[in-house]
């Protein structure tokens, strides 16, 4: 497993990918930073930007995964993959961990941008790290996403695609919290990523928000294995 | 061996087949379950981290509070509490008292109940309390509900705001909840007494007629005097007691000395022993009570006991006779005699930024036959203040200038701890100077003018059981920036093109180093 | 070493192998010969645990892959058929990461060096895999499978798609890993089975249609042998002239492609290499011999071949038992 991740994640920086991740994935949060706080001046909010930054992942996480199993599939190295004494589960697991590694350490050069917030003013990096915490878990959940769809086909369009109209199905149906029905209204809150993060915008970080975006993540793992599995047999 | 094949087949099912999708669902149950789980958790164990402020955090329950109510809980475990929101928990308008209606529910766990009843599906449900609280209840109010009392409280009562910007300054939250929650689960009202004996009426009520337990007669008296009226709504018991008979009930917590006529009996050198209506008063101040109210005007005489205390106690005393008239701004038609008080522009100190929080500056006082009253800042370290000031118009023994008509000063007290050792706690002991009794009146209090806010406001401080100076209230930080256009501009492209150019310079190294390998 | 137990394998309502059973002892190695869609692949990546199977049983071994897919995979090196390649990464990056995977415990500078000689690719080891020529692409492929020193390597047609000289070296590369390993190799060429296995299974729609030695597999294919000659002179002549050479079984005209030659196909009797003969007679007569071919046999000839010579021998043996 640790092999595979190794390779991924080199993977991501021996070819174009990485990069024109990270140069996006700064480019897009640093304008949305700007947006929020600097532009701002007075009335500068970083509640505001971490709020605006979900929905950037939602596009930017799956162009991470949509490679991850898909072009192997097409070129066909998983066989070598699938045929080392490595499970499908490590395989699957090794490969989100290398995409998982990529967007923390992203999220944490992007994060070098607060400095500024601390020249011109004063910030509350505790929000601000448990804010980011949260997303780095958010982000957890959308690449989840991405492996899954990733699995699903061997075109990375597609896979890219069909991750970021998912990603964006879970976060629109925090809108339908608006309904009357009350039951429908709790259910929605209940899966809501976004009435989730909620808390976090007001200073608290909830620790049963934080295992809901981990175990769902991991179900989204567990069906990508699934695939390979059904794959394999059928 | 045909076990063995069997065996087999089924693994195999489980992990491709039919079976295969059941295993999906398990999963998939699982993960519901510990989420309900977690959720279920939570509400047992704290799950939610307060991350707000370094220096204060908006929603823990602070130490202090946790030494007050802990006390008490220990000695009443069925002591029950019960905080009751308007609205169903996530159509709760302000987060941040529920937040903190959380925290005290998991600091102290089996003793405070958070609940959430919808008045607007239930307008009757909000009725039986209103008749409670005498108060028109919205869903932006919380309940705070005890064995013995009912408090309503207001969202707004929740924070402090900036008088001239109308704008949060801090969140007043933990003292609000703490004073309520002892309030509502305390068995006795808090008390308070009228002096007699030196000639005290208002309204025109001989204030002697409510000493004792006549019930009809202070009953009679809340129809026709407004500030007993007052008094009832905001909790209070009221009653009148003859220093020279008897003794100030344990439960007052504020004392009035209203339109006194003659002074007070102070030391009697042909009866050293014994205890003066000074000592009285004095002993009262010291020991479990926490406010006093003296009310004088113009046409009190001078009253040289009661003010020598007053004046070397807190510093407070009143000019006999010399009255303040305002010809600019003053109620027309009254001669300059009913002068327009305004909030003094700088608040000092927390009783009075908590007296005057509801007011934006903006409202009327009115005091009528005002007399000028002498504040001694010299020598007082605990903090004293002037409620409300003269207009700079105002006319006083032929000089012009801005004189204090309603003061105040405290003192801090340390709390005694009974197990012994330090403790952090501190209760305030404020007097209070009020230039015009008419302020108390039904002329005053029934009006167009904002006496009436002002003396539940006062009073609402004075009921609050006990003053912990250690609870503190916590400021909110300003996210603002100070940066010019010119300079955002400038991070605006360094954050958002420089950087992530630089990041494709990497890649283009990159790729035309390996390219040709 | 490997065993095959009754290994059915279905896709949807397409029956891909329809119970097949073989064996190969340590130190074979096997042939796996087929015509294109035979479930050559299929069997192969069942084995290497790409698949699942359907039923049955396959054991690397000792081990089954269904039941213990780890430690069975430890023990096999698998080349499939498009050699599983990161066309971004350089020859060294790819073997340690391939060592890496495999959970390598020997020293990897010098096991990769010490494969890196033997396939004959230590030249390229710093170059990208995308840059590479096909026949060290598959070279990379088959270094990949050795990495970790597994008993069985099992090669997916490794020969396909490259020119003569490359399929030359696969073979022998072949030949000398087989040495030290148990091999299958799968081919739907019929000569390279021959020169390199000592086993041969032939797999057809599914079926295994024989599970020989190879020398019974020399014999089947030793069968008339024919050949396509170009001579020129006058048809009746050369005709008349070839009938006179004793190998000759039979001689035909197939056409006549220009001015002054004609083809003839030439049958000869079996295990009889009627080439010399045939040169001296024509060389006697004056006519030039300018152009000679073999006519490989296709490999259904070898199924209907092996088939039949599988069922006369059981009939010599059941007539020995009579």
């Amino acid at each position: 497993m640790f092999a595979i991740y190794k390779r991924e994640l080199k993977g991501y920086f021996i070819a174009p990918i990485g990069y024109l991740f990270t140069a996006n994935f700064l480019a897009i949060s640093g304008l949305l930073f700007s947006i929020c706080t600097l532009q701002r001046q007075s009335e500068s909010s970083v509640a505001d930007y971490f709020r605006y930054l979900i929905y950037a992942f939602a596009i930017l996480l799956p162009l991470l995964t949509m490679k991850s199993l898909s072009e192997e599939r097409k070129t066909k190295s998983e066989q070598l993959l699938m045929t080392s004494p490595v499970s499908v589960g490590g395989m699957i697991v090794g490969k989100y961990l290398a995409s998982l590694t990529v967007f923390a350490a992203v999220l944490a050069c992007n994060s070098l941008n607060f400095l500024l917030l601390e020249r011109y003013g004063d910030p509350n990096f505790r929000l601000i790290f448990s804010s980011l915490l949260c997303l780095f878990f958010i982000g957890a959940l959308f690449l989840a996403i991405g492996i899954f769809f990733s699995s699903l086909t061997e075109d990375t369009l597609i896979a890219a695609i069909g991750s970021i109209d998912v990603i964006f199905v879970m976060l629109a149906v925090h809108f339908l919290s608006d309904i009357s029905i009350s039951w429908v209204k709790k259910a929605v809150d209940w899966i809501s990523i976004l009435a989730r993060y909620e808390p976090f915008t007001y200073g608290i970080l909830d620790i049963t928000s934080i295992i809901y975006y981990v175990t769902v993540a991991a179900v989204f793992l567990f069906l990508a294995v699934r695939v390979y599995e059904r794959r394999r047999w059928a | 061996m045909n076990n063995d094949k069997q065996q087999i087949k089924t693994r195999r099912k489980l992990k491709y087949g039919t079976l295969s999708a059941g295993f999906v669902v398990i999963v998939v149950i699982l993960c519901i379950a510990v989420n309900l789980l977690a959720s279920g958790l939570s509400a047992k164990w704290d799950m939610r981290v307060d991350i707000t402020d370094n220096a204060a955090r908006f929603y823990t329950v602070s130490g202090a509070t946790k030494d007050i109510l802990g006390d008490y809980f220990k000695d009443e475990p069925n002591w029950k509490i019960t905080i009751r929101f308007l609205a169903p928990e996530e159509k709760v308008s302000d987060e941040m008292v529920l937040e903190l209606a959380r925290s005290y529910v998991s600091t102290f766990d089996g003793h405070v109940d958070l609940v959430f009843n919808d008045i607007q599906a239930d307008p009757a449900f909000a009725e039986q309390y209103t008749t409670l609280t005498q108060t028109a209840l919205t869903a932006n109010h919380v309940i705070v509900e005890g064995r013995y009392h009912v408090r309503a409280i207001s969202f707004n009562a929740f924070y402090y705001f900036d008088t001239e910007s109308g704008e949060k300054v801090s969140f007043t939250g933990e003292k609000t909840y703490t004073a309520a929650i002892l309030r509502a689960g305390l068995k006795e009202s808090p008390k308070a007494v009228f002096t007699v004996g030196h000639g005290e009426t208002l309204d025109g009520l001989d204030l002697s007629r409510l000493v004792g337990e006549r019930s009809e007669a202070i009953e009679e008296a809340s129809h026709l005097v407004p500030f007993i009226d007052s008094l009832y709504d905001m909790g209070f018991e009221v009653q009148a007691v003859d220093l020279n008979k008897g003794e100030i009930p344990e439960m007052t917590r504020l004392l009035i000395v209203c339109d006194p006529k003659y002074d007070f009996m102070g030391f009697d050198a042909e009866n050293p022993e014994a205890d003066s209506e000074i000592d009285a008063v004095r002993k009262y101040m010291n020991g479990f009570g926490t406010s006093l109210l003296v009310a004088v005007n113009s046409s009190t005489p001078e009253l040289p006991n009661l003010m020598e205390y007053m004046e070397q106690e807190y510093g407070l005393s009143y000019v006999p006779f010399a009255s303040v008239t305002d010809n600019d701004r003053s109620v027309k038609g009254s001669g300059g005699k009913m002068l327009l008080g305004s909030v003094p522009e700088a608040l000092a100190y927390s009783v009075d930024e908590r007296i005057l929080s509801p007011f934006n500056g903006g409202e009327r006082f009115v005091f009528n036959n005002a007399v000028r009253l002498t504040v001694d800042k010299s020598n007082r370290v605990q903090g004293e203040g002037v409620l409300m000031n003269s207009s700079p118009s105002a006319v006083c023994g032929g000089e012009t200038g801005v004189y204090p008509i309603f003061a105040f000063n405290s003192n801090a007290a340390a709390i005694d701890n009974p197990e012994g050792g330090s403790t952090e706690n501190f209760r305030y002991k404020t007097a209070y100077l009020l230039g015009s009794t008419d302020f108390l009146s039904a002329n005053g209090l029934v009006s167009q003018y904002a006496n009436r806010a002002l003396t539940e406001s006062f009073l609402r401080i004075a009921n609050t059981v006990q003053e912990y100076a250690a609870i503190s209230d916590v400021l909110f930080v300003s996210e603002a920036l100070d940066i010019t256009t010119g300079q955002a501009r400038l991070w605006t492209v360094v954050v958002t093109f420089v950087v992530p150019l630089a990041v494709f310079t990497v890649a283009a190294v990159v790729w035309a180093r390996r390219r040709h390998s | 070493m490997i065993e095959f137990r009754d290994v059915y394998k279905n896709y949807g309502q397409n029956r891909a192998l329809k119970g097949i059973s073989f064996k190969a002892e340590s130190g074979d190695i096997l042939g796996f010969l087929g015509p294109n869609g035979a479930g050559k692949s299929t069997a192969l990546n069942i084995l290497t645990g790409y698949l699942s199977a359907t039923a049955g049983e396959a054991y690397v071994d000792g081990i089954s892959i269904f039941e213990n897919p780890v430690e069975a995979k430890k023990r096999i090196g698998f080349l499939p058929e498009l050699p599983p390649l990161y066309p971004d990464m350089k020859v060294g990056e790819y073997l340690s990461f391939v060592y890496d995977l495999k959970g390598c415990k020997l020293p990897r500078k010098q096991h990769i060096k010490e494969i890196c000689e033997v396939v004959k690719i230590a030249d390229v080891e710093g170059r990208l895999i995308k840059n590479l020529s096909k026949g060290y692409r598959q070279r990379v492929g088959i270094a990949q499978a050795l990495i970790g020193n597994p008993k069985v390597l099992v090669f997916d047609e490794p020969t396909v798609g490259l020119d003569p000289k490359q399929i030359i070296e696969i073979r022998n590369l072949v030949k000398l890993l087989g040495k030290e390993h148990t091999i299958i190799i799968s081919s739907h060429v019929l000569p390279e089975v021959q020169q390199v296995c000592s086993r041969v299974v032939v797999i057809n729609e599914g079926s295994i249609v024989a599970d020989e030695p190879i020398e019974t597999l020399a014999e089947a294919v030793s069968g008339p042998r024919r050949l396509i000659a170009k001579i020129c002179g006058p048809e009746a002549e050369v005709l008349k002239t070839l009938s006179a050479v004793s190998a000759i079984r039979s001689a035909e005209v197939i056409g006549k492609q220009d001015a002054d030659s004609i083809s003839y196909i030439i049958e000869s009797d079996d295990r009889i290499d009627a080439r010399k003969p045939l040169f001296s007679a024509l060389a006697a007569k004056g006519f030039p011999l300018i152009g000679l071919e073999g006519v490989e046999m296709s490999l259904e000839d070898v199924f209907v071949r092996l088939v039949s010579k599988k069922e006369e021998r059981t009939r010599g043996r059941e007539r020995k038992a009579h």
